[in-house]
């Protein structure tokens, strides 16, 4: 059963927040709401906490229809980007809040209220905290306060608003690995919007990637990492960099070279698309072999190499990412020229209103030939 | 010593206490001295009596009421300007500085005029029982007028930066509108009520341009302590007794402005510098 998000409309003056937005969450589910500022999903949060209504469409829960159901007994725990804690409030009455307002038919006593508060303090670690006032907290701790609130009501449904947007990054790191841990102690039903592809992609079930109000995709962290459906897409999750080419018949022309490809309708496209990963630029296997680029810049991240490459027929310069053992056999300096060849490229064919038509991915034959053998080199001097 | 930011500690601080001192320590100084010089049974003559004691009670009582009722009053003006959007907001906006800006004098004869038996307001309202004119009602009505402003305009910046944030989080923790007010938004709110309660009342118990057209200064029933003073000086150049009135008033809003600062702190507890 779990949620079922059909049709969304949200309209604000000329421009479209939510359009068309559809999507079904399983019970316990844990997904991401990815997209860039202005993607509508902070919108779609909101209508589903309640706080805003949609102009068309419907939600419902287990068959119940939840836009008719007040924000007030929606069962919905919402934690806000800025945590929203109640300043004047302690850690313990923030937490309390929720059960102290309720009508006093259904409030429980005081002692039942402060045996939950301790438990939920308890769970987000902050039992010695309970005394304290929000201004007294980091904002990791006020996060976890601010969780602990919004479950005291013990929702139906979890609602997360960029919650790590305001974090250091070592803070952001640790508390993303504590929640994923937390959710699955649980097993609530989670939506969280952000904007962060690593956030999303290393914490959710599934991933729902928005763009200007509509879906561009739904599907595992893998799935759309790997097998991307828009260009959008493409380009905001697995960094795929736009090359230029066409179709013509089964083949596929790209930088004066041509494959064959296989799968791919050309009925009702306008433009084409060539996307490439960083991590499928590599080496060519043998010197001469491939693509001729300059290397603009090198940077070494963490185990990996970022190589900046100008390729002639390329505007932009195309980022290529390989590790660095591999690097280490190769061994170019900036400034040099290197041969490179690409793994997998995919290609989008998208109508006038830039909706994908067809698709299909594309790996040149090279791709399978055996590991080379280093040390390679290439003189720019030549 | 540490180092500050901007330069010239001493000379700023130096400043700020000679200033201090003889605008403001050096005149009440000459005041308390001057009121001293009666001793205490001479100053219980002049304070002891029927007349200034009911003044004095009109004053504050009429002050503290009138504060309360600025606070209320503001609260609901500052909350109509900062959270909806309407046509003439920015004029509203404007109009609320007016008793600020206006010679008291002249607040004081415009209300007189509107008020009066045979005023605008004053000649509908009196069919009705309710006399403001020449009454404490209209004591409270002056200072009303002239504090309405203090409240607002210190309410303003504060609700600004409040976001809505926190109601729109109490509101799906199941809060009802009433306890979104109460439970959320009032209590950050109170420091700064305080503030404009504080001002509002200092403004309220020193008002005697706008009052005393009103109030019609009748024997016992609508004489305020600033008039009381006044009156001393002008027609009997009695200016020990002034002082002495003057001290117990210097005293009693002291004492009120002390504890309302007090009460601030205990309100802003939970505002801890980390």
């Amino acid at each position: 059963m779990g949620i079922e998000i059909s049709r969304l409309r949200r309209q604000f003056g000329q421009f479209a927040a939510l359009d068309d937005v559809s999507l079904s969450i399983a019970d316990g589910e844990f997904v991401a709401v990815l997209g860039p500022s202005g993607s509508g999903k902070t919108s779609l949060l909101r209508i589903l906490a309640g706080l805003d209504q949609p102009d068309a469409g419907s939600v419902h829960r287990d068959g119940e229809d939840l836009l008719t159901l007040d924000a007030r007994r929606r069962g919905v725990g919402l934690v806000f980007q800025h945590y929203a804690l109640f300043p004047h409030m302690t850690v313990a009455q923030n937490v309390a809040f929720g059960l102290q307002v309720r009508p006093w038919r259904l409030r429980p006593r005081a002692s039942a209220i402060k045996a939950s508060v301790d438990e939920l303090l308890r769970r987000v670690e902050l039992e010695s905290f309970a005394a304290r006032y929000p201004a007294q907290l980091s904002g990791g701790q006020r996060q976890r306060v601010a969780l602990a609130r919004a479950l005291a009501i013990q929702p139906r449904l979890l609602l997360l608003d960029e919650p790590f947007g305001a974090l250091d990054a070592q803070v952001r790191v640790n508390l993303r690995r504590w929640l994923r841990e937390f959710h699955r102690s649980l097993g609530i039903t989670t939506l969280f919007v952000t904007h962060d592809q690593d956030e999303a992609l290393e914490m959710a079930d599934r991933v729902v990637v928005m763009n200007r109000g509509r879906i561009e995709q739904i599907g595992t962290p893998e799935q759309i990492y790997r097998h991307p459906a828009t260009p959008f897409a493409s380009r905001f999750i697995a960094r795929g960099q736009p090359l230029p080419g066409n179709v013509e018949g089964a083949t596929l022309r790209v930088l004066g070279q041509v494959w064959r490809l296989d799968g791919f309708a050309m009925d009702n496209v306008h433009a084409v698309a060539v996307h490439v990963r960083p991590e499928d630029i590599v080496p060519a296997l043998r010197q001469g072999e491939g693509l001729c680029a300059r290397l603009l810049s090198l940077r070494h991240v963490a185990g990996s190499v970022r190589a900046g490459l100008q390729v002639d027929g390329v505007e932009e310069p195309l980022e290529a990412e390989w590790s660095e053992r591999d690097w280490g056999r190769h061994g170019a300096a900036v400034g040099d020229s290197i041969d490179i060849h690409f793994q997998a490229l995919t290609i989008f064919g998208t109508d006038r209103e830039g909706r994908v038509h067809a698709r299909s991915e594309c790996h040149p034959p090279h791709a399978a030939s055996p590991v080379a053998v280093g040390p390679w080199r290439r003189l720019s001097a030549e | 010593m540490t180092r500050h930011v901007l330069p010239g500690f001493r000379l700023s601080a130096g400043y700020t206490l000679a200033v201090l001192g003889s605008c403001v320590l050096l005149p009440l100084a000459a005041l308390l001295w001057t009121a001293c010089e009666l001793g205490p049974a001479g100053w219980w003559a002049q304070v002891g009596t029927r007349r200034v004691l009911a003044s004095l009670r009109l004053s504050f009582g009429a002050a503290l009421l009138a504060a309360t009722i600025d606070v209320l009053l503001g609260l609901l003006v500052a909350w109509v300007l900062v959270r909806y959007r309407f046509a003439f907001r920015r004029v509203c906006d404007a109009l609320v500085d007016l008793p600020f800006a206006l010679p008291t004098a002249v607040a004081g004869i415009a209300l007189t005029a509107l008020y009066a038996p045979n005023g605008w307001l004053g000649s509908r309202l009196a069919p009705l029982g309710i006399d403001v004119a020449y009454t404490r009602l209209g004591v409270l009505l002056a200072m009303v007028f002239v504090g309405l402003p203090f409240v607002v305009r210190t309410l303003q910046p504060v609700l600004e930066s409040m976001e809505s944030d926190l109601e729109e989080a109490a509101y799906t923790l199941g809060a009802s509108p009433l306890q979104r007010f109460f439970r959320v938004v009032l209590p950050p709110l109170l420091p700064t009520l305080l503030t404009g309660y504080a001002l509002a009342l200092a403004r309220a118990i020193g008002e005697y341009g706008s009052v005393v057209f009103i109030s019609g200064n009748r024997l016992f029933r609508t004489e305020i302590a600033p008039y009381l003073i006044v009156q001393k000086i002008d027609s009997q150049y009695d200016y020990r007794g002034a002082a002495a009135l003057g001290a117990v008033m210097l005293a009693a809003s002291l004492m009120l402005l002390v504890a309302m600062a007090w009460l601030q702190r205990w309100t802003r507890r939970w505002a801890v510098l980390r």
